[in-house]
């Protein structure tokens, strides 16, 4: 024992008086007895409930490790599956259209934005960029050689593109033929996805390939009609067009649209080459009492048009297709550079949606990735990005394993009928054609302030229209 | 099973248990009572503390992995509580006199007969009522030490503190009852 205190005697008379009140405070404390007695109605409940409590924790900690071993099996199995890299196509007339380079940048932002699966990542390499100009202008050759390239290389799994009409007529074939996913951000001619044109476009009709984030011209005339009708409140419409059918006749589908609603052509003029001069279809438009003017035709025509109306004080809505939509004032040539001042009650149709929400959060992003405002068609290819980046992400990754069947799974999630994406055009799906349902334009109005165009409202089709 | 023989079954089993607590109080309670005794100010607080101390320790006594050590667990938990109880009464005193002011008649409630060293001024009762003025900790320390014979370390281990500090309670411990036996015999 310590000699705690460095005194014997000390010591031994505190062990002494340690003992004399410890024995003190027992005599008075209770008995084994009364404290048996005092404790046993509170122990007992506690030992009754022991054996409760032991199975209880006995179940809880078998399903904790009946869930650590279905966790562990899971992430197990991911872990063990080797990383995903993915790569996308692009297929656009980089060389001549000023609105395809912008594409490319847009589809990168939503790359760089995207949520994908834990073990898949996507890229959008140089070599997958393919340019279906040739001498400063798209080629159908060209376009069918790049896609042909995209379908070959198995690292691709789908392509966005093509830009052009006349470009996706040959390039679909080979696409289709090949089961590669193509999403157009702004393919717009009605034989695309329509008709027996569409048909004779797809080898394997069972295997659908291709989508559309733009609203077809059918639609986008139709549009037009009933934002003459319906929103502007006018029945009395001058229809203005280049002589040669413009763009796939989508005047006329305008005229049929018009008088659908109820709507009246009053009159019609020509204008380009072969046509009259824009002096001479204001006094057509001026004669004929109308209380609106339509225009489909060359850009620069429908300004000179409308600073011609202006010359006789004429100022009557004055509605055009995605084509008057090509740039501000300060643009050499531009609609809105030849009409002059007079653009308040000009309104262009766009052929696409714009999402209330996504939209403006893709135009800001893209301002501060590239440093200038989004031009006309950013975000129908993010669109066309995010669909099949959400498409990915909506894949069994546990049931694919090599390129090709990644590219078959995205092909046929994408064209399957149903589905919805959100987009900064709009949730969009796609219907068995290959267009987006719904179709939707954008109404973008003329700013005398600004000398530009203002978006102005969205207009979605019914289905089926 | 018919409800009879759950019923006779329930109450063979709480039987049994009630058995198992009258042996685990009897083996344990006078021991431990001693050992609050000297922690604590009174009776009454040493009988809280092992009850409290004796109830906890049943609820928990699947825990103790050697049953060995049953009876230096439930000295831990006891002594742990009693110093808890001293301190509690320490700070109310504390608290009381910060309200009223420093009045020698404020009393909490002790137990009847404790020393009073000015009666029979013998060294005994000087050393038991030296003993009886230290802080409940250092009663603690020299409670184990001294009384149960419990080593300086297996004494740290039951109060929760460092090595030095026990040591430096020890000391501290008999400096003060030094300092009060000689106030005494002066």
């Amino acid at each position: 024992m310590t000699q705690a205190f460095g005194d014997d005697q000390f010591e031994r008379e505190l062990r002494a008086v340690l003992h004399d009140r410890a024995e003190e405070i027992a005599s008075r404390a209770h008995t084994t007895g009364e404290m048996t007695a005092r404790l046993a109605p509170r122990l007992l409940p506690a030992a009754r409930s022991a054996g409760r409590a032991a199975l209880l924790r006995f179940v809880l900690v078998a399903v904790v490790l009946l869930l650590l071993l279905i966790g562990a099996l899971v992430v197990g199995t991911r872990l063990s599956r080797p990383p995903v890299n993915l790569s996308l196509a692009v297929d656009l007339p980089l060389d001549g259209e000023p609105a395809a380079p912008p594409i490319v940048d847009a589809i990168r932002l939503a790359i760089r934005d995207a949520h994908l699966p834990a073990g898949v990542s996507i890229d959008l390499p140089a070599g997958g960029v393919f340019d279906d100009s040739a001498g400063g202008s798209a080629t159908a050759e060209q376009g069918a050689d790049s896609v042909r390239s995209i379908a070959a290389d198995p690292r691709f799994i789908a392509a966005i593109g093509p830009f052009h009409s006349f470009v996706a007529e040959a390039a679909i074939p080979i696409a289709n033929a090949a089961g590669l996913l193509q999403c157009s951000p702004s393919n717009t001619g009605p034989g695309l996805t329509l008709g027996d044109a569409a048909a004779s476009l797809r080898p394997r009709p069972d295997r659908p390939s291709y989508v559309r984030v733009a609203t077809n011209d059918d639609a986008a005339a139709t549009a037009a009609a009933r934002l003459l009708v319906g929103v502007l409140g006018k029945q009395r419409v001058v229809v203005v067009t280049t002589v040669a059918p413009w763009a796939g006749g989508r005047s006329e589908t305008f005229v049929a649209a018009f008088r659908a609603l109820g709507g009246t052509v009053v009159a019609r003029g020509a204008i380009g080459d072969g046509g009259d001069e824009p002096d001479a279809i204001a006094g057509l438009v001026a004669a004929s009492g109308a209380d609106a003017v339509f225009f489909d035709g060359p850009a620069a025509a429908g300004g000179g048009v409308l600073a011609a109306l202006a010359s006789r004080g004429i100022d009557l809505p004055f509605v055009g297709l995605d084509i008057i939509l090509d740039g501000p004032r300060s643009a050499p040539g531009s609609f809105l550079g030849t009409a002059g001042a007079g653009i308040a009650n000009v309104y262009g149709v766009f052929q696409a949606g714009r999402d209330a929400k996504l939209g403006p959060q893709v135009e800001a992003a893209y301002k501060a990735a590239y440093g200038h405002a989004p031009e006309n068609f950013v975000l129908s290819g993010y669109a066309c990005a995010s669909v099949v980046l959400e498409a990915i992400g909506r894949v069994d990754a546990a049931r694919v394993t090599t390129p090709a069947e990644w590219r078959e799974a995205i092909r046929a999630e994408v064209t399957a009928t149903g589905r919805d994406y959100a987009t900064p055009v709009g949730t969009i799906g796609f219907d068995a054609n290959g267009d987006a349902t719904p179709q939707r334009v954008s109404i973008y109005r003329g700013d005398a302030s600004t000398g530009d165009w203002t978006f102005w409202q969205l207009l979605e089709l019914p289905r089926g229209t | 099973m018919s409800g009879h023989e759950i019923r006779f079954r329930v109450a063979a089993r709480d039987e049994a248990l009630e058995r198992d607590i009258a042996e685990f109080v009897a083996a344990h309670y006078p021991r431990l009572v001693r050992l609050a005794g000297l922690i604590c100010r009174d009776a009454i607080d040493s009988e809280d503390a092992v009850q409290a101390g004796l109830e906890r320790a049943w609820r928990r006594r699947d825990s103790l992995a050697d049953p060995a050590r049953l009876s230096a667990w439930l000295d831990r938990i006891v002594v742990r509580e009693a110093i808890r109880l001293g301190r509690d009464r320490r700070s109310l005193r504390q608290r009381l006199e910060r309200l009223l002011g420093e009045h020698d008649d404020i009393e909490l409630p002790v137990a009847h007969g404790e020393a009073d060293p000015g009666a029979t001024v013998t060294s005994r009762a000087a050393l038991r009522h030296a003993f009886e003025s230290l802080p409940a900790a250092q009663r603690a320390v020299v409670a184990l030490h001294l009384y149960l014979g419990y080593s300086i370390a297996e004494t740290a281990d039951m109060v929760g503190a460092p090595l030095e500090t026990v040591r430096s309670r020890l000391r501290l411990a008999r400096e003060q009852m030094r300092f009060q036996l000689s106030e005494v015999v002066r």
